[in-house]
């Protein structure tokens, strides 16, 4: 029996259309995870923003570290990609190092570290994602935020976490050089249905166990007309090793006027 | 005396400039804060102090208000085996006190003081010395920063070794576990105009020069002097940072920070030599960028010097002087960079072919440390990091080899943060190879060396 082009392409369209409609029926849900992860990806993502923010880093033994910092961010116009400029103000031997970031959705990001004990601004290696950010048991990938498409994402199920109801969301890398520069095989997600702001998450080491839980605490709508939200405390505890982290935003500003030209290697260098 | 004069009445112009910026500053923000209405300005803080934590304090200390002054430091308690004076003296134990002042004040200006009291006690004898590293006011206006004051001005993007860094002195006697605390400031005015987001044209006038700190030279029958000059050096760098590629191209006007040796005449038997820092004049240029995990940079400087044709031993020749670096990022806070560098001698003429013996000696002596014995001079240098236990613990492995000459240096080490405020740091300086290398030479510097540092 033949077919012509025709036929087969009109056969083919059909059968994708019926399973596209099957699976979106058999799960019951209206948005796809790569949707959800794109609303979450913004979510926080607010015009400009200064903070000062406490991290409490705590080992196995209970002894504490902290350290302070001052951020400022700001999106590059017409785009989602943040510039990210963090100060250290404690501990003493860490006070008046500057990290500046600016993110590239379509490439590498740019990271210059200025050292005060150098006396120089240090442009960094910045494709690998999966070192601790300053000690913290939050990776650069972490608080830089993963890219969407560089993962495949799954809506397993939903679930409540502190009564509200969140999409779980699966994500694995799309190839082996994401997960080397994250250092995960897989991330779960627990992401609010109303709002999209992320309440908790999974990460699982190249190996695929259990690597890290993280919450995102005491979230605050910082800008209601573009539904930005954004999380005042941050955990994170390594259950590997049995180290944690706390992140408090001990002050938040949004929308204040931050200029382009403070997210530069000049900036860094004023003690 | 005319010399001492000029050099008053330079210093004079600089700690002037200062000091005039700060009291205006001072003056203006003493204005503002007596209910006159302060410039109209539409750009927040990028400073914290606008932003008072009303969250939980955490970890409250004693020195919290210190801190508030703007005053940080350190105490510091080590011991050293050996000194880096190329002498005998061992087991040395090494105190001192540093102190940082920091201070923002309204306007965008700022003012930064360093200094450091040390106490060196050897078995037989000990030894005092206090220093201001920096001490400088800093005005940030518009498109323009100015900078005022003893200051360091580093320049450079390849790692530690740096041919376009040739402003301000290191100490290369200074016994620190941490080899970037060796350098030192100069009074100097320097000024960056700043044209859109990374570009920028910076200006350096330093009116009193002042050269490294190197160990004495001491040898039966001779006898090292040095000469003070009070000559201004001149320095203009065109900067770009950011977007794709770092880079820079840079002219300096002034003396050389290392000495040439010249025979001076000879009293009762002795040679007399002197250690002249000689006029300079350097074109440098550098780049960074960074492809994949790699991390890319060249810096080259070309100096002139004022023996052009080469054939004046008292006087080093001219020199161009290539580093090129890769470093590469492993994860896991693993991370390590290589470099080649290259120096090539123009007009060169081997000074080991001098007839007289004397003269032979002394200048291949004044060779061996400027990296003029050949011609061609090829080596590599490398570094590696790596931190354990969410960065409390940090070892690192740095070395340098020459290939002329054999000459070669390994330094190990750790450093373990015991608390934010408490910090133990051991390692061990070899040096090893051909004592008629830079490396080789310091044979007798060798040493291992501990240290714990208190935070405040």
């Amino acid at each position: 029996m033949k077919y012509s082009i025709k036929q087969i392409s009109l056969k083919i369209f059909l059968a994708a259309f019926s399973a596209s409609l099957f699976s979106f029926a058999q799960l019951g849900f209206a948005i796809t995870p790569e949707e959800i992860m794109e609303k979450n990806f913004i979510v926080n993502k607010v015009t400009d923003s200064t903070s000062q923010t406490t991290m409490i880093l705590t080992n196995k033994a209970g002894k504490e570290r902290v350290r302070k910092t001052f951020g400022t961010t700001k999106l590059q116009k017409g785009t989602f990609d943040n510039m990210r400029m963090t100060r250290f103000l404690e501990p003493t031997d860490v006070k008046g190092m500057v990290s500046l970031l600016i993110e590239h959705s379509k490439d590498e990001d740019d990271i210059w570290l200025y050292l005060p004990s150098l006396k120089k601004v240090r442009r960094l290696v910045s494709s690998n994602k999966k070192d601790s950010f300053v000690g913290t048991d939050f990776s650069y990938g972490d608080v830089i935020g993963h890219k969407v498409k560089e993962w495949n994402h799954t809506i397993l199920k939903e679930e409540e976490v502190d009564g509200f109801m969140c999409y779980v969301i699966e994500s694995t890398p799309i190839n082996k050089t994401i997960s080397r520069n994250t250092g995960y095989s897989k991330r779960v997600s627990w992401i609010q249905k109303d709002t999209f702001v992320a309440r908790k998450a999974m990460m699982y080491d190249e190996a695929g166990s259990l690597y890290k839980e993280m919450q995102f605490l005491n979230l605050e709508l910082v800008e209601p007309e573009k539904n930005k939200w954004y999380a005042r405390e941050f955990r994170a505890r390594n259950v590997q090793t049995g180290h944690s982290t706390v992140i408090k935003v001990d002050e938040l500003k949004v929308n204040v006027g931050v200029k382009d030209s403070y997210f530069t290697t000049r900036y860094m260098e004023s003690q | 005396m005319p010399t001492n004069s000029s050099a008053n009445f330079k210093r004079l112009l600089v700690n002037g400039a200062a000091f005039f910026l700060l009291a205006f500053f001072v003056a203006s923000g003493w204005a503002q804060n007596a209910d006159i209405p302060p410039e109209p300005s539409d750009e927040p803080s990028l400073f914290p102090e606008d932003f008072p934590a009303d969250g939980e304090e955490i970890n409250n200390k004693w020195h919290s208000s210190l801190n508030e002054m703007g005053l940080t430091g350190s105490l510091r308690s080590g011991f050293w085996s050996s000194n880096r004076l190329s002498d005998n003296n061992n087991s040395i134990g090494v105190g001192s006190l540093w102190l940082k002042y920091d201070q923002r004040f309204s306007g965008g200006l700022s003012a930064f003081v360093e200094g450091y009291a040390e106490n060196q006690g050897f078995i037989d004898s000990d030894y005092d010395v206090s220093r201001i590293k920096e001490s400088y006011v800093h005005l940030r206006k518009g498109d323009w920063d100015i900078r005022a004051g003893k200051q360091i001005i580093a320049w450079g993007r390849t790692d530690r070794l740096n041919p376009t860094d040739n402003l301000t002195p290191r100490d290369f006697t200074l016994l620190s576990p941490e080899i970037d605390e060796d350098r030192f400031g100069v009074n100097a005015i320097k000024a960056s105009k700043v044209f859109g987001m990374y570009s920028s044209l910076t200006v350096a006038w330093i009116p009193e020069f002042e050269h490294h700190t190197t160990a004495d030279i001491k040898l039966a029958d001779f006898s090292f002097s040095k000469t003070k000059t009070n000559d201004s050096q001149y320095a203009i760098k065109f900067d770009q940072s950011g977007g794709d590629i770092d880079w820079s191209f840079s002219y300096m006007s002034g003396r050389d920070l290392g000495y040439d040796l010249a025979i001076t005449g000879s009293s009762g038997g002795t040679v007399l030599v002197n250690q002249n820092y000689n006029k300079v004049e350097t074109f440098g240029a550098d780049l960074a960028t960074i492809v994949g995990s790699n991390r890319y940079a060249i810096e080259m400087a070309y100096t002139r010097t004022e023996d052009n044709a080469g054939t004046n031993f008292l006087i080093k020749n001219p020199f161009l002087f290539t580093v090129v670096g890769i470093e590469h990022d492993f994860g896991n806070n693993l991370s390590a960079i290589v470099q080649g560098f290259h120096n090539h001698v123009m007009n060169y003429q081997d000074p080991r072919n001098i007839s007289d013996s004397t003269e032979r000696f002394v200048y291949s002596l004044s060779a061996t440390g400027n990296g003029q014995l050949e011609q061609d001079s090829f080596g590599l240098s490398g570094r590696v990091g790596k931190k354990w236990m969410n960065e409390t613990l940090e070892g690192e492995l740095a070395g340098s080899m020459l290939f002329t000459g054999h000459g070669y240096s390994v330094r190990p080490k750790l450093t373990y943060a015991i608390s934010d405020s408490l910090k133990a740091t051991a390692g061990y300086e070899f040096y090893g190879g051909a004592s008629d290398t830079v490396l080789g030479a310091r044979r007798k510097n060798k040493a291992f060396f501990s240290e714990i540092r208190y935070f405040f």
